[in-house]
């Protein structure tokens, strides 16, 4: 019985464009979109995107060291043009080395560089443009030093072997995390959790078209009937995640981002995706006991799952998050799950290091079915 | 609840049901007795009870007195005021779907499906998304998915509501060769004019209780009452009750005879507008039993 049950819902799903459509075509443009705008945010080595003019009013040796070591060009125009183009919107930035910042660096005063932004632009590209001027005057400054000191070490090479920077950044893991290992699981796990809009809406129709109740009046064990809701989303759910990693690997590549390494622990990533799909559609049969009309069942589900979605670092990635916020997203279990795939994906993580993202999701998926079992029991 | 004892039929005793413990009694103290081959017509207005007492008798709701007896599931069929199927499946897929809800042996499902369809006249349709299907269509699918495990009692919960004539009438013969196929049929309705065309026995439930029950014809010959309507303000003499405005009645006894009563209204110079006497249909006898239309 369990299995006509199983089949009549999924050939129902099968002809309902809308619910396929959120399913499935809403992550999809989510990965797409976010890979490429966030791609710069999670490269170790980004080039920044920003548009900075630079003008170099001081036009000393030192102040084109300076520009050189920055990376930088002076453009053609003078500060007040330059100001204009920004006011104007032609660039995101405007870097001045001030006149008499070859002097202020030889008196060793503080020297005169400035950025100057447009309001729009992000501050955390601002701070990484910011950083690098700070490094070319570092050097700068250690060139400066290295210089005085040469002759009397008697090291002529010394200004060239000292003054680099030796530091290097890189990933602890054994592929750094890029947009797409971010985007995957995080609109896969929101995709997962929008199961709540077709399942409670389809609870509700069955309880006001009195199929339920038909149900009931034919003796079907009501075990059945929760499963005949549950196993379909769960076979969607796992369908979800093929899909989503296929997006990932095939066709976010297609539009210029990277390509998700599927070089995971298999058993790891299934355990993640049931973990989640436990505890979406617990949350899924939770709302549809109380809700009363699809309408309302439609407007809950989608504000519960945009809410979770807000907290567990969906929309905004946790590393963007300032340290308080990312401390809110342990309260969502979207959070929890997206935190478990990413150690799949990007932390090549096993299955027993998922175990405690897992329980929590189980425990959290049983509650609130069990839950809505309870009020839809009552209910009838 | 249950039991053998009705085998293919019904036995409902001292029926009793408040959906809270405050409120006024939803059932109160019904008895029905229903034999395999009858149709029972429930009678009453909306809010009577009747579904109430459908949805008693189905196991849905547990009776917190009295006494049950019917054929277990899904020997027995209730068929919903509602279309309880999947707007999205076809005719056939509901109907497969139901078979198996309803433990038809595989074997026996496809062969089911077909009758059912043949029974209820959509063959036709078979293919067709219930969502595509008209009204009628559809009230023909909600009676074929409740005759797919083919139950010997069956409670049909208006199964007429909002179809057309034709469709009307193609339910009603459809009823009325279950009845001819030895099922024992409950039909809840507020069409009087349908419980009269097909029913052998007739229950009349107001307000949970049953105010009347029996043979239709021992229903509608139970009484003669002579009914008149006279001008406003006019007032019969003693004997006479006002059922509505302008319109009053009296019992007459066995042996006063019509003329007499019409005679004394004449000496008292009552101008008679109206005379109604001996054949009485069903809202007749709502009305005298309850005060109320059956419409209400």
């Amino acid at each position: 019985m369990l299995r006509a049950f199983i089949a009549k819902e999924l050939l129902a799903l099968r002809r309902d464009p809308h619910a396929l459509a959120v399913l499935f075509l809403m992550p999809t443009a989510f990965i797409l979109v976010m890979s490429l705008a966030l791609r710069d945010s999670f490269r170790l080595d980004a080039e920044s995107t920003l548009r900075v003019l630079v003008v170099d009013e001081d036009q000393s040796a030192d102040s084109r060291r300076l520009l050189e070591l920055a990376g930088a060009k002076p453009g053609p125009m003078n500060v007040d043009a330059a100001r204009a183009a920004l006011r104007r919107r032609d660039a995101d930035a405007l870097a001045i080395v001030g006149s008499g910042f070859a002097r202020a660096l030889a008196a060793r005063e503080a020297p005169q560089v400035s950025l100057v932004a447009e309001p729009g632009t992000p501050i955390a590209l601002l701070e990484r443009e910011r950083g690098r001027w700070e490094r070319a005057l570092g050097t700068l400054r250690a060139e400066a030093a290295l210089r005085a000191i040469a002759p009397i070490v008697g090291d002529a090479d010394l200004v060239s072997q000292g003054a680099h920077s030796a530091v290097t950044l890189r990933s602890a893991a054994p592929t750094p995390l890029t947009s797409v290992q971010q985007s995957v699981p995080a609109w896969l796990v929101f995709a997962m959790f929008f199961v709540a809009l077709p399942v409670s809406t389809l609870v509700i129709a069955e309880r006001q078209q009195g199929t339920l109740e038909r149900l009931r009046s034919l003796a079907v064990p009501p075990i059945v009937i929760v499963l005949g809701k549950l196993v379909p989303f769960y076979l969607v759910h796992l369908l979800q995640v093929a899909a989503m990693l296929a997006v990932g690997r095939w066709i976010v590549p297609l539009v210029g981002g990277d390509a998700l390494s599927l070089a995971v622990d298999p058993l790891a990533l299934f355990l993640v995706a049931t973990a989640t799909s436990i505890a979406a559609l617990g949350l899924s049969l939770f709302i549809a006991s109380f809700a009363r009309t699809s309408e309302q069942a439609t407007i809950v589900a989608g504000g519960i799952n945009i809410i979770l979605g807000a907290l567990g670092g969906i929309m905004v990635p946790k590393q963007v998050m300032p340290a308080a916020m990312q401390s809110i997203t342990k309260l969502s279990p979207m959070g929890w799950g997206l935190d478990a795939f990413v150690d799949v994906f990007a932390r090549q993580a096993t299955s027993a290091g998922v175990v405690v993202e897992c329980v929590a999701l189980v425990a959290f998926g049983t509650v609130a079915l069990a839950l809505g079992v309870i009020r839809l029991d009552r209910a009838a | 609840m249950s039991s053998a004892d009705a085998r293919a039929g019904l036995i409902v005793s001292d029926l009793h049901y408040r959906y809270r413990p405050d409120a006024p009694p939803a059932i109160d103290g019904v008895d029905v007795r229903l034999q395999p081959g009858e149709i029972l017509g429930l009678l009453g207005p909306n809010g009577a009870g009747k579904s109430t007492l459908l949805r008693l008798v189905s196991g849905l709701l547990p009776p917190q007195r009295g006494r049950i007896e019917r054929p277990p599931a899904p020997q027995f069929a209730l068929v919903g005021q509602e279309n309880a199927f999947y707007l999205r499946l076809t005719c056939r897929e509901n109907l497969a779907f139901f078979a198996a809800a309803a433990r038809v042996p595989t074997d026996r499902r496809e062969q089911r499906v077909e009758e059912c369809l043949r029974t209820t006249g959509l063959l036709d349709l078979a293919a067709r998304r219930a969502e595509h299907c008209s009204g009628g269509a559809r009230r023909r699918l909600n009676l074929a998915i409740g005759l797919l495990a083919d139950p010997t009692l069956l409670l049909l919960d208006e199964p007429t509501a909002n179809v057309d004539p034709q469709a009307r009438a193609f339910l009603l013969d459809a009823v009325r060769a279950l009845r001819a196929r030895g099922k024992a049929v409950v039909y809840a309705s507020h069409y009087m004019e349908e419980v009269e065309a097909i029913c052998d026995r007739i229950a009349i439930i107001d307000s949970g209780r049953l105010i009347a029950s029996g043979k239709l014809e021992e229903i509608l010959g139970a009484e003669r009452r002579l009914r008149v309507r006279v001008p406003a303000g006019t007032v019969p003499p003693a004997g006479w009750q006002e059922d509505s405005t302008s319109l009053w009645s009296k019992e007459l006894g066995a042996q006063e005879s019509l003329s007499a009563a019409l005679a004394q209204l004449e000496a008292h110079a009552i101008a008679v507008r109206n005379v109604q006497f001996g054949a009485r249909n069903l809202e007749d006898v709502f009305l005298s039993l309850t005060r109320r239309s059956l419409r209400d």
